[in-house]
C-alpha cells in the first residue's frame, strides 16, 4: 500500500516537474513574447471581467469625485487657456486666473496633450493612468519573473496582489496615487535589473521613475528611503554570502544619485508652494495630518474600519495572515534582500500612517502608496516556496498554485462586486452631477464666455459643477451662511448663477432673481445675476 | 513579426473588451388611448396636436405601468432597464420618477430604485424626448429577480408629470 502511494507520488512529481518546464523561463525569444502576450491577455480579460473598461468613459463620479474633478480640471485648463507646464491652473479660484501649486502635473499635461490631438474627452485621462497602471504592473511581473523564473507563478504572485478594490478603482481614475504606485513598480524593477546588470542605465532609469513617483506623490520618496536602508545594510555584510562579498559594486554611486532625485522633488515641492503663496489659490500637494488626542483617534479609527475590505478581500486578508505566519517560521529560508525590503517598507509604512492618521478617516486612496509592501511580502513568499518546493517535492508547488487560483478567483469576484458599487453614486453620497454634463455647450449657444465667472448653489464639493460647465468661479456649499453666499455673487467677476434647488436657496438668500431667469436645464435654473 | 502580432492581437483584445454586449429580452410601449384610465393618473388631450397623454399632479401617485416575468435562465444576469420616450413638466426641479422594482419569486420586494426625470428636461412647460437607463444590482448579491415593474410615479410636490409613450426595454449582459 505504501510502496503504491510512493509510486503514484513519485509520478505525479516527474508529470509536475515535466509540466512547469513548459512555464519555466527560458531565452527563446518566441517564449519571452508568449509569456508576455499570456500577461497581457489576462490581464485584459481581469479589467474586462471587473468593468474597468465598462466605465473607462465616465466622467468624474462616485466617490472622491471632488478630487477627481479638481485634478481633471488641471488637464482641462491646461487645454483651454495655456499649456504652460509650470503653471497649473484649478477652475475655483480666488486669484490670478486659477494658477496654483500641485503636485507634478505629468499625467494632466499628457491628458492635456491627448485633448490637443483627439479632442476634449475625460476618457483620455483615465486611459492614460490605466496604461501607466498597466505597465507598472507589468514591470512587477517581470520582476517577478526575474526571481520565480515561472511564468505561472509570476502570474499568480501579480493576481494575487493586485485584486485590491481600491487600486482597481483609482488605476482608471483622475487621481494621481495609483500612477505613482506604478512608477514605483518601475523603479523597483529597474534597481533589480541594476543589481544584476549594474549598468548606469539600469540605476538612471530607477532614479528616474522613483523621482517622477515622488514628485507625482510625495510619499513615493518612501522606494529612495529604502534603498538607503538596503545600503547600510549591504555596508554592515548583512547580504554578504559565497557567491559575492556585498550587494553593490559602487554605492556611492547610487546614494548621489538617489539624493538628487529626491533634491529635484524637494525643489518641485518647495516651487509648488511658492506659486500657491504668489497666486494666493490653494494648494493640492499632500500635508501630514497627525492625530494627537484621543477622541480623534477613535473617530477615525470608526471610519478607517469601513475601508478594511476595500484595500484586500477577506479571503486576500487569510491569505496574506497564513503567508506571513509561514514565512516567519522560515524566516532563515526566505530571499534576504526581498524580505529586507519588505520588512523597511513596512516600517516606513508605519511611520507614514503615524504623519497622515487622520486622512485614512475618509481617504481610502492613500492605502495605495503602501501596496508596495504587499507586492515584495508576496514576491518574498512565493519565492521562499518556490525554492523550498524546487528542492523538495513539485506537489508542494502544485498544492500552492491550486490554493492560490482559489483565493484569486473569490478576490476577483469581490473586486468585481466593490467596482459595480464604487461607480453607483448613491451609495457613497457623492451628489449627481449629470445634469452639469452638458450644460456647457447650452450656455455657449447663449454668448457666455469661459472668463464669465459662476456660481453654482448647492454643490457641496470642491469645483464639481464648475469642472462639468468648463467656467470658472464659485461653489456654494449647503451650509453656507446668507453672508457668505452675498460676498460671492456680489463679487464684481461673478456674472451668473446655477441653482439646483431654488425654494432653497430663496430661503437661504431671499432675492428677486425670478425676472433674471435666463435658461431652464435638467432641474437647473440658470439666472444672470444684476449687476 | 512578433512585435506586429502582438500589437495586433492587443488592439483585438482592447477592441473586444471595450465593446458592450447585451441583449434586449424585452420590450414594450406603453400608448396612451382612451381607455387607459388605471392608478390616479388623468388621461388628457394635447391643445397643440390630436395626442392623448397621461398626467400625474397629485403626490405618491403612479402612472404607466408595466411588469415583467423574468425568466430562470435570465435570473442570475446583470440587467439594465432602458425607459424612453416624451415627457414634459411645469416645474424646474421635478421630482417626478420612472421607479423600477424588483421582486423575488417569494413576491418579496429585493430594490426599489428609480430614474429621475429632471435630468431629462432641457425646457420647462415643452414636451421634451428623453431616454435613460438602470442598472440592477447583479446576482452576486443573491438577489434573483423574478418580476421587474416599470412604472411612473411622482413621490412628492405639486407639479404637472406629463408622459406621451413609455417605451420600456430590458437588456441583460451576455
Amino acid at each position: 500500500m505504501l510502496k503504491n502511494l510512493q509510486h503514484i507520488t513519485g509520478l505525479l512529481e516527474s508529470k509536475i516537474r515535466s509540466s512547469q518546464q513548459v512555464f519555466n523561463g527560458n531565452n527563446n525569444k518566441l517564449y519571452k513574447v508568449l509569456s508576455v502576450l499570456i500577461f497581457f491577455l489576462a490581464l485584459s480579460s481581469f479589467y474586462s471581467y471587473v468593468g474597468i473598461y465598462e466605465h473607462i468613459s465616465e466622467r468624474p463620479c462616485s466617490i472622491h469625485s471632488s478630487a477627481q474633478c479638481m485634478r481633471a480640471s488641471v488637464a482641462l485648463n491646461y487645454y483651454n487657456i495655456d499649456m504652460n507646464f509650470f503653471k497649473p491652473r484649478i477652475q475655483r479660484f480666488y486669484n490670478s486666473d486659477g494658477i496654483t501649486g500641485i503636485e507634478f502635473p505629468i499625467v494632466y499635461y499628457a491628458g492635456a496633450i491627448a485633448y490637443k490631438i483627439f479632442g476634449y474627452n475625460d476618457a483620455y485621462l483615465r486611459i492614460i493612468s490605466l496604461l501607466i497602471v498597466t505597465l507598472g504592473i507589468f514591470a512587477f511581473y517581470l520582476l517577478s519573473r526575474q526571481f520565480l523564473r515561472n511564468t505561472l507563478l509570476s502570474l499568480l504572485v501579480v493576481c494575487s496582489v493586485i485584486v485590491s478594490p481600491v487600486l482597481l478603482y483609482y488605476s482608471a481614475n483622475f487621481l494621481p496615487d495609483a500612477p505613482a504606485f506604478a512608477f514605483v513598480l518601475f523603479a523597483w524593477y529597474f534597481f533589480f535589473r541594476y543589481i544584476t546588470s549594474n549598468k548606469a542605465k539600469h540605476l538612471n532609469l530607477f532614479v528616474v521613475f522613483g523621482t517622477l513617483a515622488a514628485l507625482i506623490k510625495v510619499i513615493s520618496v518612501m522606494c529612495f528611503f529604502v534603498v538607503f536602508c538596503i545600503l547600510i545594510l549591504d555596508i554592515l555584510k548583512f547580504f554578504k554570502d559565497e557567491s559575492r562579498g556585498s550587494l553593490f559594486l559602487n554605492k556611492k554611486k547610487i546614494l548621489v544619485r538617489s539624493l538628487l532625485g529626491m533634491f529635484v522633488v524637494i525643489c518641485w515641492y518647495a516651487y509648488a508652494r511658492i506659486m500657491a503663496s504668489i497666486y494666493g489659490n490653494p494648494p493640492t500637494a499632500m500635508e501630514p495630518m497627525m492625530v494627537f488626542d484621543e477622541g480623534t483617534l477613535r473617530t477615525v479609527w470608526k471610519y478607517a474600519q469601513n475601508w478594511i475590505f476595500d484595500y484586500y478581500s477577506s479571503e486576500t486578508y487569510t491569505f496574506l495572515g497564513c503567508a506571513i505566519v509561514l514565512t516567519a517560521f522560515n524566516i532563515k529560508r526566505v530571499n534576504k534582500l526581498l524580505l529586507s525590503i519588505t520588512v523597511i517598507y513596512i516600517l516606513g509604512s508605519v511611520c507614514y500612517v503615524i504623519l497622515f492618521l487622520y486622512q485614512f478617516m475618509h481617504h481610502d486612496y492613500y492605502i495605495i502608496a503602501m501596496l508596495p509592501c504587499v507586492f515584495f511580502f508576496m514576491l518574498t513568499f512565493f519565492d521562499a516556496v518556490n525554492r523550498f518546493s524546487v528542492k523538495k517535492s513539485m506537489l508542494i508547488n502544485m498544492l500552492f498554485i491550486i490554493i492560490i487560483f482559489f483565493n484569486v478567483k473569490e478576490s476577483i469576484e469581490k473586486c468585481r462586486e466593490n467596482y459595480f458599487f464604487r461607480f453607483d453614486a448613491k451609495v457613497y453620497l457623492s451628489g449627481e452631477f449629470r445634469q452639469y454634463y452638458d450644460l456647457g455647450p447650452r450656455l455657449k449657444a447663449l454668448g457666455i464666455r469661459r472668463e464669465d465667472k459662476f456660481a453654482c448653489a448647492f454643490d457641496d464639493s470642491y469645483s464639481n459643477s464648475l469642472y462639468f460647465i468648463n467656467q470658472a468661479g464659485f461653489t456654494i456649499e449647503n451650509d453656507l451662511s446668507t453672508e457668505k453666499i452675498s460676498e460671492i455673487l456680489n463679487a464684481p467677476d461673478v456674472k451668473y448663477l446655477i441653482v439646483s434647488d431654488s425654494a432653497k436657496f430663496n430661503k437661504v438668500y431671499p432675492n428677486n432673481y425670478a425676472k433674471d431667469i435666463i435658461l431652464y436645464h435638467r432641474g437647473l435654473i440658470i439666472y444672470k445675476l444684476p449687476k | 513579426m512578433f512585435k506586429k502580432i502582438f500589437f495586433i492581437v492587443c488592439l483585438i483584445i482592447s477592441t473586444y473588451g471595450c465593446g458592450k454586449k447585451y441583449k434586449t429580452i424585452f420590450t414594450e410601449t406603453l400608448v396612451v388611448d382612451n381607455k387607459y384610465k388605471q392608478h390616479e393618473d388623468t388621461v388628457l388631450i394635447d391643445s397643440i396636436r390630436p395626442v392623448l397623454f397621461s398626467r400625474l399632479y397629485r403626490p405618491n401617485s403612479f402612472g404607466m405601468r408595466t411588469a415583467y416575468q423574468v425568466p430562470t435562465e435570465s435570473q442570475e444576469k446583470k440587467m439594465y432597464v432602458v425607459v424612453s420616450g416624451r415627457s414634459r413638466n411645469n416645474y424646474a426641479h421635478s421630482n417626478a420618477v420612472i421607479v423600477v422594482v424588483t421582486h423575488n419569486a417569494k413576491n418579496e420586494q429585493l430594490s426599489w430604485d428609480f430614474i429621475r426625470m429632471k435630468y431629462q428636461y432641457t425646457e420647462v412647460n415643452y414636451w421634451c424626448n428623453f431616454k435613460d437607463s438602470l442598472k440592477l444590482p447583479p446576482n452576486f448579491y443573491g438577489k434573483e429577480y423574478n418580476l421587474i415593474t416599470v412604472m411612473a410615479h411622482l413621490p412628492e410636490g405639486v407639479e404637472k408629470f406629463d408622459l406621451e409613450g413609455l417605451k420600456v426595454e430590458i437588456k441583460e449582459d451576455l
